[in-house]
């Protein structure tokens, strides 16, 4: 089996993953009291925040590794890993303001979660357009391996900034429930939401890395 | 308000549903055209 | 260390001597500060929202504007002089290029931020006085900030398509940490407050710094090295 239809199978198994979590979330998971149906967007909201987290902190690290071994494969990976992140960035960026407007009558919230991926949006929007902007090859590894360990650098920065930041402008107390203390359907949904998310990862950078040999093409 | 006192904001999560469900279906179906369309 | 140093400081000259030369970097760069401040001034209604609330946003604001055109006009002299090349040839330490065109562009961003802040004071009736010391101080760290991440990143764009445009986009989301906390610094200090308060920020301030000026002269070879 080649490398691109593996990685077909395992987006596959991923989407009807997602498809099985849809249904569990939507008809087989209690509705949270305080905020009501819009609570149930937290299944599909979070993960995607976590897959973004694990794309960008894949892309720095492969960055490193790159520019210590030289190999291309690294090179690959990252460009494929950014790919990936910015997608799963837009789902957590458009979940999230709907999410936000019922429960706390504003579209948009800065805080840590939206603000840290909008960041990550930002970096890898940055970062692909720097890959599409350099035609050879060997520069253009080196310069976003460069480019994805700057921008590992910065996101505790931004997490620090966002801290001290609600230190200072205290947000009105949220309802959200966190993961340890919901009830045992709510998290099993999660969880299960997790792992189908992780799924989609692997099979998506899977297929992108497959694709990127011919990538030698000018943006 | 639902009888149980949960308020109604099930529409939101409707939409949020439709459009990850887009972004992700959407992006798979672009990895497989243009994997079908590399040499 | 004391090469290192050296080399930075003959690297920084010439840069700087080219730019004395030709004066309209400057020139451009501190008339657009004054022109960014206008616009801000007459950007706001003076009955709604009092200065000193808005000052430090705006003071910082223009500031990231100017050395983002700054470090924009410092690659393009790059460019046509074909300084880089030369300079490449030479058995010169990579960190000593990415510390000379540091040091340059801080000259060059200090001097438009010199002449920007008594403007400042002057368009928004601000008084800095009595603080100027501590806010000199605090401009100078920001500063370093913002000049060592866009050193690096110029030399990113430099041969890249639509660079003036890629360098804002790579840039900002980086200047968004020391530009926060610059805000909040400055604005404790117009307010006479004390500066215990915004040790947090002071702290990130200072760790932004050491980082990503470590960070770019450690990365910084492998932007110009085949």
């Amino acid at each position: 089996m080649t490398l691109k239809t593996r990685g077909r199978a395992i987006t596959l198994l991923g989407l009807l993953l997602l498809g099985i979590v849809y249904v569990r979330a939507i008809w087989f998971t209690p509705v949270e009291r305080l905020q009501g149906g819009a609570q149930k967007i937290f299944y599909v909201h979070v993960p995607a925040a976590w897959s973004t987290m694990l794309a960008f902190s894949l892309v720095g690290l492969a960055s490193i590794l790159y520019l210590l071994m030289k190999d291309d494969r690294y090179d690959r990976f990252a460009a494929a890993s950014a790919e990936v992140g910015t997608a799963f960035a837009c789902v957590m960026l458009t979940t999230g303001p709907l999410w936000a407007k019922p429960i706390w009558g504003t579209w948009w919230t800065w805080d840590a979660r939206l603000t840290s991926t909008l960041f990550l949006f930002f970096l890898f929007i940055g970062y692909l357009l720097l890959r599409g902007a350099i035609p050879e090859a060997g520069t253009r590894a080196r310069y976003s391996a460069v480019l994805g360990i700057f921008g590992a650098a910065l996101v505790p920065f931004i997490h620090l900034t966002v801290y001290l930041f609600r230190t200072l402008h205290p947000q009105p107390i949220v309802l959200k429930p966190s993961a340890p203390s919901l009830p045992g359907e709510m998290l099993a949904t999660l969880l299960f939401s997790f792992l189908t998310f992780t799924v989609l990862y692997v099979g998506f950078v899977t297929q992108r890395y497959a694709m990127g040999a011919g990538d030698d093409h000018v943006g | 308000m639902w009888a149980d006192g949960t308020p109604p904001t099930g529409g939101y999560a409707i939409a949020a549903y439709i459009i990850a469900a887009v972004i992700l279906l959407g992006y798979s179906f672009i990895l497989y055209r243009r994997g079908s369309k590399a040499p | 260390m004391g090469a290192l140093l050296r080399d930075a400081l003959v690297i920084a000259r010439k840069d700087l001597a080219l730019e004395v030369r030709t004066k309209t970097g400057l020139v451009s760069a501190l008339v657009f500060t004054a022109l960014v401040l206008t616009v801000f001034n007459f950007g706001r209604d003076p009955t709604a929202v009092a200065a000193l609330d808005l000052a430090p946003s705006i003071l910082w604001v223009t500031f990231t504007f100017a050395a983002v055109l700054s470090l924009n006009r410092a690659f393009q002299l790059e460019l046509e002089n074909q300084a880089l090349e030369g300079l490449l040839v030479s058995p010169i330490d990579r960190r000593s290029l990415y510390l000379g065109k540091l040091f340059a562009n801080l000259v060059f961003v200090g001097l438009v931020e010199a002449v920007g802040l008594p403007l400042f004071a002057l368009f928004f009736n601000v008084p800095i006085l009595h603080v100027l010391l501590p806010l000199a101080a605090l401009i100078a760290v920001a500063t370093v900030g913002f000049v060592a991440v866009g050193t690096l990143l110029s030399a990113l764009v430099i041969r890249v398509r639509f660079a003036e445009l890629m360098l804002p986009v790579l840039l900002l989301p980086f200047l968004i940490p020391p530009l926060v906390g610059a805000v909040q610094v400055t604005s404790r200090l117009l307010a006479g407050r004390p500066l215990s308060e915004v040790s947090g920020w002071l702290r990130l301030l200072l760790a932004y710094d050491i980082v990503f000026v470590s960070l770019a002269g450690l990365l910084f070879p492998a932007t110009v090295d085949e």
